[in-house]
């Protein structure tokens, strides 16, 4: 592809500082969707702000005091933790799992990853909406297997204490194949005449997994752990379409909470005080990780 | 050619992976029949296998609910955002990769790990201060918070695996630095960018929470087409389904088409 870019190479000062000029691109973009933004919500996060209402007045810290008093924002903290927490211990277990299978060697078994890659491409709010579909209270199939046994149908999404656990099997479906992906790319690199040496010393598949496996496999387990948390957090969608919110807030995210506070309470003011202390936690996550 | 084409072991392992992907994709072949059922068949339990055909349900998707037009506001904005994020990612990932800039790369994952809620609050007062709700260079503008700093993030895993020597050589036989980025690097990195524009045109088609802060009435994007059903009263389950249907299938053909170029992505910057 022929680029018109003779006039660039050609200018002395653009060579020189190349380090900063390619950057000119990056910077409009981010400049304008990022750095304006967060400096926005920092400062908005001072005033008393009614979406559309009022006027923008200064409150200083009133925003942040009122914080720990609020319910709904400790237990939106609480939730986002638990549910990020409970999908990514199980989306380690079935994505060692699946990468454990499709690892050993049998033809045609690139259908498969295939197969299996598939709830990751897929749009989350078509997810949302048809595991919905399956935990209905009426129809789910999801609610109503049980019934084979003889017992009430579960009433996975109208239930408090339900109603995270049912949001977590969904994005640990959707997400799973993620950590497969990385973790099976992790047990190609191993070398096998270790395991050849440790089943001549008489070792079981038990105890080559515990002892072998995992320990090789950590850095990797590390990387799906960061990037998969990372995103966690952000999970907006599926759990919108599903509860928005949850009965009675009890599947409120973090995020959610953000969201609902700003449109449809137009608590502008507020809600950026919460997104700061969103940003200002998740800034804390990722720092945790660049440390270790 | 050998003798036999699966061994009897092979045939155990893909029995056992034929179940395990069949109860894995159930939620798929559970809603992709429903699409076909009429109304009365998809609200009970236990749901059957066997029900009458019909097609009405798309017939709706594309007359009541405007499914082709969102379809293509979609499309607009993530090739829209692909393009702006392969435009800056090569730049921003080059001079990253070859002068070695931590604090870039703080800051790109800074921008990875803020969430979106928190900059569209902002967004959607700036927008609508600059009327740019509802319109499509908006939503394109809004997506590249997706699309650019995955961009970054992966073209720097790729340049850093072109050796510098290849451009140390150019620079002695009188080529820029500016030309060597684009006659050497550009050239080498094309399986990355590939890679790359596939990863993130896959973002942004997937992406919702933008477009139910930024879009209104004509700019819907897909995905938000299917929220359309959650607000009223009585969900139409066998609409949505017809729904994901066509949405998922071109999603599907997506995936086997690039499906080593969406790995490659998601691998991206730990390549060996």
């Amino acid at each position: 592809m022929k680029i018109k870019v003779s006039f660039l190479k050609e200018k002395e000062w653009v060579n020189k500082y190349v380090r900063f000029v390619f950057h000119i691109p990056t910077f409009i973009t981010l400049g304008v969707v990022v750095l304006v933004p967060v400096s926005v919500i920092i400062y908005l996060s001072f005033t008393s702000y009614q979406l559309g209402l009022t006027g923008i007045q200064w409150i200083g810290l009133e925003n942040y005091l009122r914080l720990p008093y609020d319910e709904r924002f400790v237990n939106a903290i609480w939730h986002s933790f638990y549910f990020v927490g409970g999908a990514l211990f199980l989306e380690l277990l079935l994505g060692m799992g699946f990468a454990l299978l499709l690892n050993n060697n049998f033809r045609g078994r690139a259908i498969y990853r295939i197969l299996l890659l598939l709830p990751m491409m897929s749009i989350p709010t078509a997810i949302g909406m048809a595991w919905r579909m399956m935990y209905n209270r009426s129809f789910g199939v999801l609610s109503h297997f049980v019934t084979l046994f003889g017992l009430q149908p579960i009433p996975w999404l109208s239930s408090a204490q339900l109603t995270i656990p049912a949001l977590i099997i969904v994005d640990v479906w959707h997400w799973s194949p993620f950590v497969m992906i990385i973790l099976l790319a992790g047990l190609h690199s191993l070398p096998t005449i270790i395991y050849e040496a440790a089943a001549i010393d008489g070792a079981s598949k038990r105890r080559q997994f515990l002892y072998l496996t995992l320990p090789l496999m950590k850095s990797y387990i590390i990387i799906a752990v960061v990037l998969r948390g990372i995103l966690a957090f952000k999970t907006f969608d599926k759990v919108w379409v599903m509860t928005q919110g949850g009965p009675n807030f009890a599947s409120e995210l973090l995020n959610v909470y953000l969201y609902t506070t700003a449109f449809l309470y137009f608590n502008f003011g507020y809600a950026c005080a919460v997104g700061v202390i969103f940003l200002g936690i998740m800034t804390t996550l990722v720092l945790l990780r660049i440390r270790t | 050619m050998n003798r036999t084409f699966l061994k009897r072991k092979d045939i155990r392992w893909h029995f056992i992976m034929v179940v395990i992907s069949i109860v894995y994709l159930a939620p798929f072949i559970y809603t992709f029949t429903n699409a076909f059922k009429p109304r009365t068949a998809v609200e009970i339990y236990p749901p059957s296998l066997f029900f009458d055909f019909t097609l009405k349900h798309f017939v709706d998707a594309l007359k009541i609910y405007n499914l082709h037009k969102n379809i293509i506001n979609s499309l607009k904005i993530a090739l829209g955002a692909t393009g702006l994020g392969l435009l800056c990612g090569t730049f921003s990932a080059y001079v990253i990769s070859r002068y070695r800039q931590r604090w870039m790369k703080i800051f790109i994952i800074f921008t990875m790990v803020v969430p979106y809620m928190v900059c569209l609050l902002p967004l959607f007062l700036m927008f609508q201060r600059l009327n740019l709700i509802n319109s499509i260079p908006g939503l394109i503008l809004a997506h590249t918070f997706i699309t650019v700093p995955q961009s970054v993030w992966i073209l720097t895993g790729f340049i850093d695996g072109v050796p510098p020597e290849l451009e140390y050589s150019a620079w002695i036989d009188g080529c820029s630095r500016v030309g060597s980025f684009f006659r050497i690097i550009l050239p080498l990195i094309k399986p990355g960018l590939v890679a790359t524009a596939v990863l993130s045109f896959m973002l942004s088609w997937n992406n919702f929470n933008i477009a139910l802060v930024l879009a209104h009435s004509e700019t819907m994007t897909a995905p938000y087409t299917i929220y359309h059903f959650v607000s009223f009263e009585m969900i139409d389950w066998g609409g949505f389904s017809a729904i994901v249907i066509l949405l998922t299938i071109p999603t599907i053909f997506f995936v086997i088409a690039t499906q080593k170029h969406l790995i490659r992505g998601f691998m991206g910057g730990y390549e060996k």
